[in-house]
């Protein structure tokens, strides 16, 4: 490091750095989004088979 | 769950702070001169570690709050938290890799702040499967409190790492040993770059907790609604 002349191109090790923050912290977006959707869709499942039961037990 | 207009505002905030936060880092701050463009994953890699370590100060708040109220909220935020400072920890100890392969020249070394980092990631990392783990609700709930408090010891062991043991990582704020590699002066813009960086990521701690905490109060509702249903067709 002492006898370096020039600064030494390093550009890659800082593309695969930004990359790691990138593909970590989009991928946990991605697990937040997807988990959510999942819970809607069950919510929305549960939601139907109740109102169905409701009018099963009415007829 | 209705859309909570806060959180969208808060969210597009946040998005809006990474944006300028990444100029920063790449534009207005200087190259520097020994180390190149390498250099400027220091902004995030610093960053990312001081969401871990606030994740989980987070965490061992909640956790004794739970078990002092047994309030359901505070159990929520503590496992939100463990999450988001589990990922943050994760890009933190890898981009210290890519960062230590140019300047260290090698991608791994044993040194104590990368040892305790390591501990403290294997540690939380342990606490979401703990909590996968049990069964009972109430059960998990008291464990993962109790060891939401124990695994603590090993943040500020980490910080301190660098400062008491002799060790080739930098200390950017305070005095490095002098064994350290990759040590460098921050120039008044590397200065506002790195504090903006920090200001920046802990908005979006923030932001991704509100997310993490409304996800995980559905989760809750939606395994009601699911008993209350099955309890309904047994009947």
């Amino acid at each position: 490091m002492f006898l370096q002349e020039s600064t030494p191109d390093t550009t890659i090790y800082m593309i695969m750095g930004y990359a790691v923050f990138s593909i970590l912290s989009a991928g946990y977006a991605i697990s937040l989004l997807a988990r959510r959707r999942k819970l809607l869709k069950k919510t929305e499942t549960i939601t139907r088979m109740q109102s169905e039961d409701t009018n099963s037990s009415i007829h | 769950m209705q859309p909570n207009q806060h959180l969208r505002i808060l969210t597009i905030s946040s998005m809006l702070m990474l944006v300028l936060s990444i100029y920063m880092v790449f534009v207005y701050a200087p190259l520097e001169i020994v180390m190149g463009a390498v250099q400027r994953v220091f902004y995030y890699h610093v960053a990312s570690g001081w969401i871990g370590a606030l994740a989980f100060l987070i965490t061992l708040i909640c956790s004794i709050l739970y078990l002092a109220t047994r309030n359901l909220k505070w159990d929520h935020v503590a496992l939100s938290s463990v999450e988001i400072g589990v990922v943050f920890t994760s890009m933190n100890i890898v981009s210290g890799s890519v960062w230590a392969r140019p300047i260290w020249n090698t991608w791994w070394t044993w040194d104590p702040r990368l040892t305790t980092a390591t501990i403290m990631w294997l540690l939380y990392a342990a606490y979401l499967m703990l909590r996968q783990s049990l069964e009972n609700p109430q059960r998990r709930r008291t464990f993962a409190a109790v060891y939401g408090i124990v695994a603590f010891v090993s943040v500020p062991l980490t910080f301190a790492a660098i400062r008491i043991w002799r060790t080739i990582h930098p200390v950017i704020i305070g005095s490095s040993d002098p064994s350290a590699e990759g040590n460098f002066e921050m120039t008044p813009p590397m200065r506002n770059a790195f504090f903006f960086s920090l200001f920046t990521f802990t908005f979006l701690y923030v932001t991704l907790l509100w997310h993490r905490i409304r996800l995980e109060q559905l989760t809750v509702q939606v395994a009601a609604m699911q008993s209350r249903l099955l309890n309904k067709l047994s009947t």
